[in-house]
């Protein structure tokens, strides 16, 4: 249609952009945040370790060990998928494309921390998103160090 | 209530002739299924001389905290502030159409009228 063809005339000539990103509007991501829960969910899981077999007296201390690193594993595991589906582009997959792999071994390693009392798993963990974090940041194009609270 | 968007009209490209629209292309896909990235639409500069924004127009605004950063969102809300001046301060807030976009498109709070740059009236493609 001779509109059609206009219309598209038309089209090739706006220069400006007005953005429809996801992150435009705050832009707020730091990998940081699945660090810290991963890091408590590892923390509880040492002290679960230390306490050793609960006699009556501990129950309560180990449900609440028990409790705590659940929670802190189920937290970093929501703080990955937010960064990997909201923060992430395809562009960036093209750089990385093991990024959908990374995530998913870091949000499975989550499940393990949570299912289980498990050093190694929680260790795992924190190499993973120290891994994400390095990815992050370089797509940032900023150098942010590494850090863990413990 | 309109929630899809119009393709440009012969009217909407007269205006364009008249310089009573501006053009933007899109980028990013938080606007998704309304507009795809790459999508060209004309903008009202004047559609809010004479009048506020209302609930589900598609808007350009100005980035409230990122200078220089042009968005497109729909209007979700708008209310105006009457504490302090005499003056109208009206605020809006803006939102994604796209709801996979998650949580973050609701974080930046309320944007001031004069922020917002004008309506998406039409898409040229």
């Amino acid at each position: 249609m001779f509109r059609e063809a206009i219309t598209k005339l038309i089209a090739k000539t706006a220069v400006d952009t007005v953005s429809a990103h996801c992150d435009g509007p705050c832009g707020v991501y730091d990998p940081a945040s699945a660090r810290i829960a991963a890091e408590a969910a590892l923390s509880m899981t040492k002290k679960i370790i230390d306490l050793g077999p609960a006699d009556s007296a501990d129950h309560n201390t180990y449900g609440r060990f028990v409790s705590i690193k659940e929670q802190q594993a189920h937290l970093a595991k929501e703080e990955l998928l937010v960064l990997w589906t909201d923060y992430f582009k395809p562009e960036h997959l093209e750089q990385y494309p093991d990024l959908h792999g990374k995530f998913w071994n870091a949000a499975k390693l989550c499940s393990a921390v949570k299912q289980g009392v498990d050093v190694d798993a929680a260790n795992d963990l924190m190499a993973a998103i120290e891994d994400i974090h390095n990815i992050y940041w370089a797509t940032k194009g900023r150098d942010v160090a590494y850090y863990v609270a413990t | 209530m309109q929630l899809n968007l119009p393709r440009s009209n012969w009217r909407e490209i007269a205006l364009w002739l008249f310089c009573r629209r501006r053009l933007f292309q899109v980028t990013g896909d938080s606007m998704h299924p309304t507009l795809a990235p790459g999508a060209v639409v004309m903008v009202d500069p004047r559609a809010y001389r004479k009048r506020i924004p209302r609930e589900n127009e598609i808007v350009v605004a100005q980035h409230p905290r990122q200078a220089g950063l042009r968005i497109v969102k729909r209007v979700t809300a708008v209310f105006e502030n009457t504490t302090g001046s005499s003056a109208r301060n009206v605020q809006v807030i803006l939102a994604s159409d796209n709801e996979a976009a998650g949580a973050d498109s609701r974080s930046f709070g309320p944007v001031a009228l004069g922020h917002v740059l004008g309506q998406v009236k039409s898409r040229l493609r």
